[in-house]
C-alpha cells in the first residue's frame, strides 16, 4: 500500500491536478454519488485512510473517486475516461435490455439446443414408411398378377369352340420340333464325326468300362477271408525280379501293405513269444494259442528237425502261399465273412451251459449221507505227531485246574472260551487227540479247526492266560527256595536301608562285639544287682515283642533302636531314676561310639555300668548308665565327655577325615535347642541378638560389633613385588593388571622398569658420601693412578686419561 | 440469457483494500487489471485475481470466465 507505482502516480496527480483545476474553473453537479463520497471519504477507516490522506486537497473537491465504506469506485464517466486512457473503449452502457441477436460471436447467443428427437415421431414415421413399402409390394404383386396368363386364359383369349382340338395340333407341333431337334442333332454329330471327335470320346467313355475280367490270373497273397464285403482295398504289386519267369508260380501277387506288416507281425511274434509271457497272455485271449495264429495256419511239422530255425521261415511262407487265392475273372466273391450276429451266436454257444441237467432230480438233505461224508473226509489226512496211543491220565488235568480258574478270569471279561480246555506246553493236535471220547475224526477236524479258528480270533488273549499259570508256578517254586533266610512279611519284621546297612557294618566287628559282650556279662556277675534289676525292669516292660528276631540277625544297635520306637509308643510307668537316665541319653549314641564303648580297646577304661550295660545288651539292653562322676575326677568327666561325642578322641575306630562316617558325621554336633515361647512378646522381643533378626546373622544387622565400637584401625596395604620390593599405586596396579591380564609389558619397557629398579638399588646402596654411581671413589682411584690432583676432562691430555677401550 | 452491457465487480484484497470497477463483459482480465492498478495505485502486473484457487488468467475475458455483474474477486500482489 505504501508504494506507489511511480508512472501512476504521475499519471495520478496529473489527473487529479486536472481534475482540481477543472473542478475550480466549472462547477457543474457532480455526479450525485460525489457529495456523499466526499462526505463519506473524510470518514477514513484506518486502512484507506493514508490513500485519502495523500490527497487532502483533492478530498475537498468534487470527489469523483467514490468509496463507500472501505470501497473505492469510480463512476461511470471517470471509468470511461480512464479507459479511454488506458486504451479500451468505453463502457457499454444501454438503458434497455441490449439484443442478443448483435453479438453473433457470443456464447450465449450462438447457443442453442437441438431439439431432442422425438420416440413417437419416430415410431410414427417408421410406421408409415411401412405402410407405404407394403401397399408399394401389394401394388406390384396386382399388376403382376393382372399381366399373367391362367391356363384357363388362354383358352379365354381364343375361340372356345374347339379347344380340344387345338390343343392336340398344339401338341403334334411340339412333337414335330422334336423330332428336328433329333435331326438337327444327328447332322451335327455327323459333322462331328467327319473330323473325327466322336471317336475320341467313345474312346475315352469305353476305355473307362475296366471291368474285373481285366484281373483274372492275379493271385491276391492274402486270404480272402480279410477281405470284407463293402470294404475297398487298395492292392498293388508285389515285387517281383525283372529276370523272374512270368510262370504260373510266379504270377503276378498283388499284396496290401498293411495285411502284410500285420502278418509279418504275427509270424515274429508267434515264434518269439513264450507261452507265459505277458504278451502271450494279452492277446492269446481265451482261445490260447489259437487266438494268436492266422486262420488258415497249420503247421504239421513233426517236432524239431535238422534245421529247426528256419522251419518258420518256411512255415510262413508255405501259409502265405497256401492262403493265397486267384483272382477269377468276373465277380469274386469273398467267401461270406461271419456276420456279427453269427460270432455272437457262436460266442454264446461256446460258453453255453446245458440245461439238461442230472437225469434224476433228487430232494436236497440238510445233512450230508455217508457218501458225501466220505468225500469230505477224504479231503484232509493229517499226520499224527503223538502217537494216538498216548491216552489222557489223571496228572495232565493238573494244570487244567489253574487254566481253568485263569479261563474263569477271561470269561469275567468277556473273551470266549474254548469248550476244550487249553492244557499247557502241548499243541493242537495233542490237546485234539487227548480230549477223551472222539471217536470220529471227522468230528476230531472240525474241532481242530474250530480250535485254529478261534486262535486266530483270539490270539492275544489266549497267549497271555495260557502263559500265566506256568510262570506262577515257577515263581512259587522259587519263592519257596529262598525264602530261607528273610522273614514273612507276616512276622512284622520292617527293613530298611539305614538297617541294612548298619547290619552290614556290624559284620565287620561282630566278633568283637561279641567277646566284648561275653565279657561284659563275666563282669555282670559283679555289678550291682539292684540297678541291674531296675534297668531290666524298665527295660522288660518296654520290651514288647521280644521274640521278633527270629534269625538272631538283628544287632543290639537295632534292638536297642528298636526299644526306643517303642518306648515312644508305650505308656510306661516314670521311674525317676529311669526317667533321668532316659533324659540325659535323650541323644543317641551312634554306632560307632557305641562299638567303641564296646571294643577291646576301652575295656579296662570301662565303667561298671558299662559292663552293665554291656551286659544287659546281652540281654538286650543297649541304654548307657550315667556314670558317677564323683568317682572318678576329671578322667570320669573327660570319659563321659568323650562318650557323649563333645571330644575327638584318637583309639578305636577313627573319624573319617570329614568328620565322622556314615549318618553320625552328618549329625550336628552341638545341638542347640531354644525353648520358644510363642505367647510371651518380652521373651520373643527381649533378647534378640543382633544376628537373630531375619534370620540369623548377616541378615539386617545395623549394629556393628559391640566391642568394637571405638575400633579404627590403622589400615597399611603394602603390595610387594615379587622380589620383595615394596610397590607404589602406580606399580602396584600394573603388577595387578599384569597377572589379571597374563602378560606384562613389552621389552623396552621392561628394560626401563628394570633400569629404574637398578637406579634404586644403587640410590638406596649409596654411601652419603658419594654419588650413586660412585663418581668420588672412581675418581679418587683414578687420581690415585695418574698420581696427579687433577683429570683433565678435554683437550690433549684428556684423550690420553681416558681408558685404553674407551675412545673419544 | 442478454448479455449486460455494463457490470460491476467487486475486488477485495483482505487487508482493507475494497474496489468496485465498472467494465464490460468483454474486457479482457488484463484490462481489468489495468483499471484496478489505476484505482489502487498499484503496478496492473503486480496484481493477481483469484477466485479461490483459480487464478485468472490475463488474456481471457471476463464473459469467458463467466464473471457476471456483482460477483466478488480476491486480489493478492506477486
Amino acid at each position: 500500500q505504501t508504494a506507489m507505482g511511480t508512472g501512476d502516480t504521475s499519471s495520478k496527480k496529473s489527473e487529479k491536478r486536472k481534475r482540481r483545476r477543472r473542478s475550480r474553473s466549472a462547477s457543474p453537479a457532480p455526479p450525485p454519488p460525489a457529495p456523499s463520497s466526499s462526505s463519506q471519504a473524510q470518514a477514513s477507516s484506518s486502512s484507506s485512510s493514508r490513500r485519502q490522506q495523500k490527497q487532502p486537497q483533492h478530498q475537498q473537491d468534487e470527489e469523483e473517486q467514490q468509496s463507500s465504506g472501505d470501497v473505492i469506485s469510480l463512476s461511470i464517466e471517470e471509468t470511461n475516461k480512464l479507459r479511454a486512457k488506458l486504451g479500451l473503449k468505453p463502457l457499454e452502457v444501454n438503458s434497455s435490455a441490449s439484443d442478443p441477436k448483435a453479438k453473433p460471436g457470443s456464447s450465449s447467443t450462438n447457443f442453442l439446443h437441438a431439439p431432442a428427437k422425438s420416440l413417437t415421431q419416430a415410431k410414427h414415421s417408421a410406421k408409415v414408411q411401412e405402410r407405404t413399402l407394403i401397399g408399394r409390394q401389394k401394388r406390384e404383386m396386382r399388376e403382376k398378377l393382372t399381366r399373367l396368363r391362367g391356363l384357363g386364359d388362354d383358352s379365354d383369349e381364343e375361340d372356345k369352340d374347339l379347344p380340344a382340338a387345338a390343343w392336340i395340333e398344339r401338341s403334334r407341333n411340339l412333337e414335330a420340333e422334336r423330332r428336328m431337334a433329333e435331326q438337327r442333332a444327328k447332322e451335327l454329330a455327323e459333322l462331328d464325326a467327319e473330323f473325327d471327335v466322336s471317336r475320341l470320346v467313345e474312346a475315352d467313355v469305353a476305355s473307362s468300362a475296366y471291368s474285373s475280367n481285366d484281373l483274372a490270373g492275379l493271385r491276391v497273397a492274402h486270404s480272402a477271408k480279410k477281405f470284407k464285403e463293402g470294404q475297398t482295398t487298395v492292392l498293388v504289386l508285389q515285387d517281383r525280379g525283372v529276370l523272374d519267369s512270368n510262370d504260373d508260380d510266379a504270377a503276378e501277387t498283388l499284396i496290401n501293405v498293411n495285411m502284410v506288416d500285420d502278418e509279418r507281425h504275427a509270424e515274429n511274434v508267434r515264434n518269439r513269444a513264450q507261452v507265459g509271457s505277458a504278451w502271450h497272455a494279452a492277446n492269446a485271449g481265451l482261445e490260447g494259442e489259437a487266438g494268436l495264429d492266422d486262420e488258415d495256419d497249420e503247421l504239421g511239422g513233426a517236432g524239431p528237425s535238422v534245421l529247426a530255425k528256419y522251419d518258420s521261415v518256411i512255415a510262413a511262407d508255405s501259409a502265405s502261399r497256401k492262403r493265397a487265392f486267384v483272382l477269377a475273372g468276373g465277380e469274386t466273391e469273398a467267401p461270406a465273412a461271419k456276420s456279427a450276429a453269427a460270432l455272437a451266436r457262436d460266442a454264446v454257444a461256446a460258453a453255453s451251459v446245458s440245461l439238461d441237467g442230472p437225469s434224476e432230480l433228487k430232494l436236497a438233505a440238510d445233512y450230508l449221507s455217508a457218501a458225501e461224508v466220505a468225500e469230505a473226509a477224504k479231503f484232509k489226512r493229517r499226520k499224527r505227531k503223538v502217537p494216538k496211543s498216548r491216552m489222557l491220565k489223571a496228572d495232565d488235568l493238573l494244570p487244567l485246574v489253574d487254566d481253568e480258574e485263569a479261563s474263569k478270569g477271561r470269561q469275567e471279561e468277556g473273551e470266549l472260551v474254548d469248550e476244550a480246555p487249553t492244557m499247557p506246553g502241548l499243541t493242537d493236535a495233542e490237546i485234539i487227540e487227548q480230549t477223551p471220547s472222539v471217536a470220529d475224526e471227522a468230528l476230531e477236524d472240525l474241532q481242530l479247526l474250530l480250535e485254529r479258528a478261534r486262535r486266530v480270533q483270539q490270539q492275544d488273549g489266549r497267549r497271555r492266560p495260557r502263559q500265566l499259570p506256568v510262570v506262577n508256578r515257577r515263581d512259587k517254586q522259587d519263592q519257596e527256595e529262598d525264602s530261607s533266610g528273610l522273614p514273612s512279611a507276616s512276622s512284622g519284621m520292617v527293613f530298611d536301608t539305614t538297617a541294612e546297612f548298619c547290619r552290614s557294618l556290624g559284620d565287620a566287628s561282630k566278633a568283637a562285639t561279641a567277646v566284648a559282650v561275653a565279657q561284659a556279662e563275666a563282669r555282670a556277675a559283679v555289678a550291682d544287682a539292684a540297678e541291674a534289676a531296675s534297668f531290666e525292669a524298665s527295660a522288660a516292660a518296654a520290651d514288647v515283642d521280644a521274640g521278633d528276631d527270629e534269625d538272631g540277625l538283628e544287632d543290639d544297635y537295632s534292638i536297642y533302636g528298636r526299644r526306643k520306637q517303642q518306648q515312644v509308643g508305650t505308656w510306661m510307668e516314670v521311674d525317676p531314676e529311669s526317667a533321668m537316665r532316659q533324659q540325659q541319653q535323650q541323644q543317641q549314641p551312634s554306632r560307632e561310639q557305641y562299638r567303641r564303648r564296646t571294643a577291646a580297646d576301652d575295656e579296662d577304661s570301662m565303667d561298671v555300668s558299662d559292663a552293665e550295660q554291656a551286659g544287659g545288651g546281652g540281654a538286650g539292653g543297649i541304654l548307657e548308665e550315667e556314670p558317677e562322676l564323683r568317682k572318678g575326677g576329671i578322667g570320669a568327666a573327660l570319659e563321659l565327655a568323650r562318650r557323649k561325642g563333645y571330644l575327638e578322641s584318637s583309639g578305636g575306630r577313627r573319624d573319617t577325615a570329614a568328620g565322622s562316617s556314615g549318618v553320625s558325621g552328618l549329625r550336628a554336633k552341638k545341638v542347640f535347642q531354644e525353648d520358644l515361647r510363642h505367647d510371651d512378646i518380652d521373651a520373643k522381643f527381649g533378647r534378640r541378638d543382633r544376628l537373630s533378626f531375619g534370620g540369623g546373622g548377616g541378615g539386617g544387622g545395623v549394629q556393628e560389633f559391640k566391642e568394637l565400637r571405638n575400633y579404627k584401625p590403622d589400615v597399611k596395604l603394602e603390595y610387594t613385588d615379587d622380589d620383595g620390593r615394596v610397590l607404589n599405586q602406580k606399580d602396584a596396579f600394573d603388577y595387578l593388571s599384569h597377572r589379571f591380564h597374563g602378560k606384562g609389558s613389552g621389552k623396552k619397557k621392561t628394560e626401563k622398569r628394570l633400569k629404574k629398579i637398578k637406579e634404586e638399588e644403587l640410590l638406596k646402596s649409596m654411601g652419603s658420601s658419594d654419588t650413586p654411581l660412585g663418581t668420588a671413589e672412581k675418581l679418587h682411584a683414578k687420581l690415585e693412578r695418574q698420581g696427579t690432583a687433577y683429570v683433565c676432562l678435554s683437550g690433549r691430555a684428556a684423550a690420553a686419561s681416558l681408558p685404553s677401550g674407551v675412545s673419544k | 440469457q442478454p448479455q449486460p452491457a455494463m457490470i460491476e465487480i467487486t475486488v477485495n484484497d483482505r487487508l482493507g483494500k475494497k474496489v468496485r470497477i465498472k467494465c464490460n463483459p468483454s474486457d479482457t482480465i488484463g484490462d481489468l487489471k489495468k483499471l484496478i492498478a489505476a484505482q489502487t495505485g498499484t503496478r496492473w502486473d503486480k496484481i493477481v485475481l483469484k477466485k479461490w484457487y483459480t487464478i485468472f488468467k490475463d488474456h481471457i475475458s471476463l464473459e469467458d470466465y463467466e464473471i457476471h455483474d456483482g460477483m466478488n474477486l480476491e486480489l493478492y500482489y506477486q
